[in-house]
């Protein structure tokens, strides 16, 4: 039997909530406050590992990459016992969560350590203003975008290139979609799979990405 | 003058030659391989004897008639490196012209992307070789012999790498063939005529003409290489959900298509590892040819001894050997007889 060789994650979801998020959600946030802050993960309810981020004002890293599925049990014994749970970053500094595995419905809890033991500083499940929420879906189709806390919704969709050409995702620049008391801003471009689509929050927001329709496929009669 | 005439009815003679032919299967698998951008091949080449036939002729010729050769082994190896495609680090955020936060890398193919698919053609393409030759003969007379008397020579085997040697020098002369096949042909023919130190008379095929048919090579192989082709996009998208495969194939067939483009291939591949094959069984061919003239020349499908051991005793006394010479072949359609003078 041969090896698989792509990535089995790429494709696995269609949608995603940002309250329990998977690889098509990157979440970002701010830390600015010096000092050292404990990091815990969830697999919905249970507690999957926890991390160390020492936030420094002489430190030059201007993000902490979090990869959540690097504390799955299982890849950490693939990875011989080592998972990344030191992190280090500079004042202006962003905490950059993302899953690159299967895992599903994950939170990340923020607190203090030290003096500020127990005080939470970021919770992935209360999404704010100076935060941003990354969607990437990877699969062509109707997608519905909805912010739970507000009852904002707006649909978009996933397109191939109608020419059948070539889709280099490297070369894809990421779409801005603000998020205001009136809604989603989406672009009248077109959004092509693998595109990342930045959600900026103006406002405090629980968001949700949803396939409606696959491509190709015709919507059932309700 | 007493003569000596040795004789071989046709099924005789036909028995003799195959036994030799047989012993050529042993002659270690060709390989040889190619690159053409992400696309590699590979192979390894055998062969069996697995039909035919040998007549003799009036003409004083041998007719080799319709010998199947197959193929065996017959491995290709067709390879696909896939470039290393990652999504991710694009910039998201940027303040006073600097890039502050940019997204994660993940790769779209695993941390292997190279697809190597053996494929075993082993036994299913015959070739059919069909060929005349006349019979000439030769005396083999070993260095390593020295000084000694025709009993010592007739007892002492053949320690010495002088036939190795020899074999090895004339084969080596084949274009295109490397050191480790031009030394492993050679070692194989060897021990086809290897034995004492005594001095011998030797009977080879040399080649009048010959043919060798490659039977359906071509079609054979692009139609397996263009299921291949699609055998290796399935395995591909093996790990994704049957449910998904058109989306897959969506996102994967124009990544294989530009990476044809850009390297100029395109449907041109089928061309390349077609004329690669072609090539390769052209080479083939050469090849063929130089070592039918290597063993016209050096590997004797019979060889006897000088002085010959008319009576070799049993019960340790020394046998009775009789000098050999002005030997002489005669063919005909019953028969292939063997003269000689006795002194």
């Amino acid at each position: 039997m041969m090896k698989s060789v792509i990535n089995p994650n790429i494709f696995r979801h269609t949608a995603v909530a940002s309250e329990g998020f998977n690889n098509l959600c990157t979440i970002v946030h701010p830390l600015r406050k010096e000092g050292e802050y404990t990091g815990e993960i969830f697999l919905k309810k249970q507690c999957m590992g926890s991390f160390q981020l020492v936030i420094n004002e002489k430190s030059e890293s201007t993000q902490a990459d979090i990869d959540v599925s690097l504390f799955d049990p299982l890849n950490i014994r693939k990875n011989k016992g080592i998972s990344p749970n030191q992190f280090e970053m500079s004042t202006d500094g962003y905490v950059v969560i993302y899953a690159s595995g299967h895992h599903n419905g994950v939170h990340v809890r923020i607190t203090g350590s030290g003096d500020q033991k127990d005080s939470e500083e970021f919770d992935t499940r209360k999404l704010g203003k100076d935060d941003l929420v990354v969607f990437r879906p990877f699969h062509p189709g109707k997608y519905k975008l909805l912010n739970r806390l507000a009852g904002q919704e707006a649909s978009f969709a996933i397109e191939e290139k109608k020419d059948g050409g070539y889709i280099n995702p490297a070369k894809l620049e990421p779409v801005t979609i603000p998020l205001t008391t009136k809604g989603f801003e989406i672009p009248e471009n077109k959004i092509l799979p693998f595109q990342a689509m930045v959600i900026k929050p103006d406002i405090d927001c629980s968001l949700v990405l949803e396939m409606e329709k696959p491509r190709g496929k015709k919507k059932k009669a309700s | 003058m007493p003569t000596l005439n040795i004789a071989a009815n046709e099924k005789a003679f036909n028995d003799i030659i195959m036994a030799a032919a047989k012993k050529l299967e042993n002659t270690p698998p060709l390989t040889g391989s190619g690159v053409l951008g992400p696309f590699s091949a590979s192979y390894e080449l055998g062969f069996r004897i697995t039909d035919g036939s040998i007549d003799l002729t009036n003409a004083g010729t041998v007719h080799i008639r319709e010998l199947d050769i197959t193929y065996d082994p017959m491995i290709l190896r067709l390879g696909i490196d896939l470039p290393h495609i990652q999504i991710g680090g694009e910039c998201i955020l940027r303040l006073f012209g600097k890039c502050r936060i940019r997204l994660p890398r993940i790769d779209i193919f695993g941390d292997n992307p190279d697809i190597v698919v053996p494929i075993n053609l082993s036994g299913l393409i015959t070739s059919e070789f069909s060929g005349e030759f006349s019979v000439s003969t030769g005396k083999q007379v070993l260095l390593a012999k020295g000084t000694r008397t025709v009993h010592q020579a007739h007892f002492d085997a053949d320690n010495s790498n002088e036939i190795r040697d020899r074999f090895r020098t004339i084969i080596g002369t084949i274009p295109l063939l490397p050191a480790t096949t031009v030394n492993s042909i050679a070692d194989t023919f060897v021990p086809m005529v290897k034995d004492n130190l005594a001095d011998k008379w030797q009977f080879f095929l040399r080649d009048v003409w010959h043919d060798l048919d490659i039977i359906d090579i071509a079609s054979t192989a692009e139609n397996i290489l263009r299921h291949l082709v699609d055998f290796i996009i399935d395995q591909i998208l093996a790990p994704i959900p049957a449910v998904l495969r058109t989306i897959a194939h969506a996102i994967l067939d124009p990544i294989i298509s530009v990476i044809g483009a850009v390297l100029d291939i395109g449907d041109d591949v089928f061309e390349w590892l077609s004329s690669f094959f072609q090539t390769s069984f052209g080479l083939l061919d050469i090849i063929a040819q130089l070592i039918l003239n290597f063993i016209g020349a050096m590997v004797p499908f019979l060889q006897l001894e000088t002085p010959f051991p008319i009576i070799e005793d049993s019960s340790g006394l020394i046998p009775v050997l009789v000098p050999v010479e002005n030997i002489a072949v005669t063919v005909d359609d019953v028969e292939f007889v063997v003269s000689a003078d006795i002194l």
